[in-house]
């Protein structure tokens, strides 16, 4: 029989412990509360003398901020507070407070924090360089721009487009790891910060063996119409990954020409059914009179979401000879007659 | 060695066997959720959750709130979740068939006109009677759909029909989400690179007690009465611990039917919601799971920490019975579909622990402890207890049961920290001392009578249960 005592008083033991840990947690963030109050004020003038009178002279109204600057706690806490702040402010503030982190001589402790194997407090200090925009240590990130971390090597890719813009880009030419959704769209953001100056490696990027870099190509060729990339992009729409044909689709319908709808009628009856329907979206955009006896015959699928995407990719092609087409496509037989209906309420509304 | 004897051995053994692999598991579960939540943690520091909500590429996600008979709130209930923070949406609510105005209230509110809208019934559902839209251009969003009576699975399946976005967001429409709960739901679905998330959900919190205005939480309050106060820390366990322990593993069998996001596609190929079963939403994860496996994709079920949904729960024990007694036969019912999965190595995670797991630590627990004091009295009546080790063995599991519950509250002090006067925490870890004795009983009780509601209905299945669901006041929910 297993002695049970033993773990009756570990329960309770433990349990006893963890409430006085909690208890004692509480205090401490209560006793920590009051100094980061006194604290949090100190920064949040420093910040203000700072922004509103272009003061960097800290010593002269903080007289202790030396000392100060030596407790670990309050040096992360005003790093904080002039990190926020720069992102919050444009122009001459935020280079005031740039200036500010730098005189403070706070960009010391980022390289110690880069040098670090924990991967957060590495890419808080990654974060850090790009906020405050330390240039010289465009190195040091760059080599991070790979890392086996996702977030590591994210916010080194995101820090190195803030630090030379569409050049930074050139990290793509080098990177293995997948670069998922969510980046993406973050690094197209920080991308839009600055005035579009035309970029090379595209096309390179475009026949990458990383198919999110393929993928992240697209979208860029997308997001600035590069008309001239037309071919390449074309290319892709051959690629095995069917995500990466999805986006062709769509950035190709951005940058599209005379034969672009071509190019969709000739690969639609091969493609996937998500694919299908990307296509037959695409041509709401692109698509004219001419495509129109291609999706009346591509109606005769058995796939009735297709069938109503279809049938309104017809009717916004041409919303003012949809009533005489209606009659071509099997109007009185279920389900046309209901989609038909819906879809002439569409384009009236 | 009499045959008492024997029996009594054996009993001693099994029961000695269950307790310990049961506080195993849940040491392990305890220890194991600690490294996600601190991952998750420290990761969404980073996060900049603006980047979704400004951005054209974020996910198009379709709301689908079911509702049945909420004419009393249903006004608010949709002003609050039309003033969610996210642009790629569209907010379908779907009317099962209330005897009451909701309809006309929601159609002299909105502004609303009936569509000439083809429902395309990918899911097999009651018939549609209408699809209303708004005049208003602010409420373009809005889509309400009115439909015969089916219940809620049923309702949910008619509002995926409907939806034209590639993620489906099921809620409930009574229940109050924090503004930035969407964005925070579907960053799982743009983060993953290797495998498909398939699922996501968040944690929901109760609500009872807590202030709020125009469909806003103002303040979180821990609920006053003891019901609803011990179902808070029931739900913190659940969620700060269990949920994440599993999504670690990659082994989560259940998104909260409250508040859960699912891809559509996938929803769409496995059938969508079983209107069979009265644990619709454990089932379609499950069901989803085993599609995954069974087409060997690689997948995630993914959770994330963060309080996203609050809900009102029962504060009597006659509805606290009926839901636990709901919960008990979906999880049966589930179990039973799914049950080529049970230690079937071609499931993986979910075949080999999710579902043994739940079959033998959520299934099979309350009838264990139920037999348990039953074989409890029969021995005692030939004599044969040890009373000085038997009460020695409740302590034990007694003194167990507030470990892990102080735990779950010093996991909650330490990341959320949503409890902040200090008679709530006080009243918190009351609460877990107080559990097993006045709480866990009824629970037993009501899985029992769940397990017995389920025999009794087996005999006649599938009709009984629909005109359950037609019948009730509320469409279930869970």
């Amino acid at each position: 029989m297993i002695q049970l005592k033993p773990l009756i008083y570990l329960f309770f033991g433990t349990s006893l412990v963890l409430l006085i840990y909690m208890l004692i947690f509480l205090l401490i963030k209560n006793i920590k509360r009051e100094k980061y109050k006194r604290w949090t004020k100190i920064c949040n003038n420093i910040i203000n003398n700072t922004v509103y009178s272009d003061d960097l002279n800290v010593k002269h109204h903080h007289k202790s901020i030396e000392n100060l600057l030596l407790i670990k706690t309050f040096r992360k806490l005003l790093t904080k507070k002039i990190r926020s702040a720069t992102v919050s402010f444009s122009g001459n503030s935020n280079n005031s407070l740039r200036k500010l982190y730098l005189k403070l001589r706070l960009d010391k402790y980022v390289i110690e924090n880069l040098n670090t194997n924990n991967w957060h407090v590495k890419a808080r200090a990654i974060q850090e360089i790009g906020i405050m925009k330390l240039e010289n240590m465009y190195d040091k990130v760059y080599k991070n721009t790979n890392h086996r971390n996702e977030l590591v090597r994210a916010e080194a890719q995101i820090t190195i487009i803030k630090l030379v813009g569409f050049k930074g880009l050139k990290f793509l030419d080098s990177v293995t790891q997948p670069i998922s959704e969510w980046y993406q769209m973050i690094l197209l953001r920080e991308l839009s910060h600055f005035d579009y100056d035309s970029f090379n490696g595209v096309d390179i990027w475009l026949k990458s063996k990383n198919t999110s870099v393929v993928i992240f190509a697209l979208k860029l060729v997308d997001e600035y119409h590069l008309f001239e990339l037309y071919k390449e992009v074309e290319l892709c729409i051959e690629h095995p990954d069917e995500k990466v044909r999805q986006q062709t689709i769509r950035s190709i319908t951005k940058i599209f020409n005379t034969t672009t709808a071509n190019l969709f009628t000739s690969i639609f009856e091969n493609e996937t059914f998500n694919n299908q329907l990307e296509i037959a979206k695409a041509l709401q955009k692109i698509g004219t009179e001419d495509d129109i006896p291609f999706l009346v015959h591509q109606l005769q699928t058995e796939n009735i979401e297709l069938k109503i995407i279809l049938t309104r990719t017809i009717a916004q092609i041409n919303p003012n000879n949809f009533e005489t087409i209606c009659s071509e496509l099997d109007p009185d037989t279920y389900p046309m007659n209901l989609i038909i209906l819906q879809i002439k309420e569409e384009i009236t509304i | 060695m009499s045959w008492q004897s024997l029996l009594f051995d054996i009993f001693s053994f099994g029961i000695m066997l269950y307790s310990i692999i049961l506080i195993l598991s849940y040491i392990f579960i305890g220890v194991y959720s600690i490294g996600e939540t601190k991952y998750y943690l420290n990761k969404n520091s980073f996060t900049d959750y603006n980047a979704i909500s400004s951005s054209s590429e974020a996910p198009r996600v379709s709301i689908i709130a079911p509702a049945y008979n909420e004419g009393a709130t249903i006004i608010e209930n949709v002003r609050s979740l039309l003033s969610l923070h996210y642009n790629n949406l569209e907010l379908i609510i779907v009317n099962d068939g209330s005897k009451d105005d909701s309809l006309e209230k929601l159609i002299a509110k909105y502004d609303l006109y009936k569509t000439s809208y083809f429902v395309n019934s990918q899911i097999k559902t009651k018939p549609v009677k209408g699809v209303y839209k708004s005049r208003k251009l602010i409420y373009r969003k809005l889509i309400v759909v009115d439909k015969e009576n089916g219940g809620k699975a049923d309702a949910l399946n008619t509002g995926i029909n409907i939806s034209s976005y590639e993620y489906t967001v099921c809620v409930d429409v009574d229940c109050i989400l924090e503004q930035d709960s969407l964005l925070k739901l579907v960053k799982p679905f743009l983060e993953n690179t290797t495998k498909k998330v398939i699922a996501t959900g968040g944690v929901i919190r109760i609500a009872n007690s807590c202030v709020i205005e125009n469909g806003r939480l103002i303040q979180v309050n821990l609920p006053k009465k003891f019901l609803p106060r011990v179902q808070t820390l029931e739900y913190i366990r659940a969620f700060l611990l269990g949920r994440m322990a599993w999504s670690r593993l990659n082994g989560l069998l259940l998104i909260s039917g409250a508040f859960g996001a699912f891809d559509k596609e996938i929803a769409i190929k496995c059938g969508g919601y079983d209107t069979e079963t009265v644990g619709e939403d454990i089932e379609l994860v499950v069901r989803m799971r085993r599609y995954m496996e069974e087409l060997d994709l690689p997948y995630k079920v993914s959770f994330i920490p963060d309080p996203l949904c609050w809900t009102e729960a029962p504060d009597n024990f006659k509805i606290l019975g009926r839901q636990r007694n709901r919960w008990t036969r979906g999880t049966i019912e589930t179990l039973k579909i799914h049950k080529k999965m049970f230690f079937n190595p071609d499931y993986g995670i979910l075949g080999l622990l999710s579902y043994p797991y739940w079959f033998f630590f959520e299934f099979l627990a309350p009838i264990i402890e139920f037999f348990g004091l039953i074989s409890l009295a029969f021995f005692a009546y030939f004599g044969m207890i040890n009373w000085t080790y038997f009460i020695n063995l409740l302590l034990m599991i007694f003194s167990f049961g507030i470990l892990y519950s102080v735990f779950a509250i010093l996991m909650e002090v330490l990341t959320y920290n949503q409890y902040k006067k200090k008679t709530e925490l006080l009243k918190l870890v009351l609460t877990a001392v107080l559990e097993p004795i006045f709480f866990h009983p009824f629970v037993v009780y009501s899985a029992i009578r769940g397990n017995i509601d389920y025999l009794r209905k087996k005999k006649s299945w599938g009709e009984m249960t629909r005109t359950g669901f037609g019948t009730t006041n509320k469409t279930p929910t869970s």
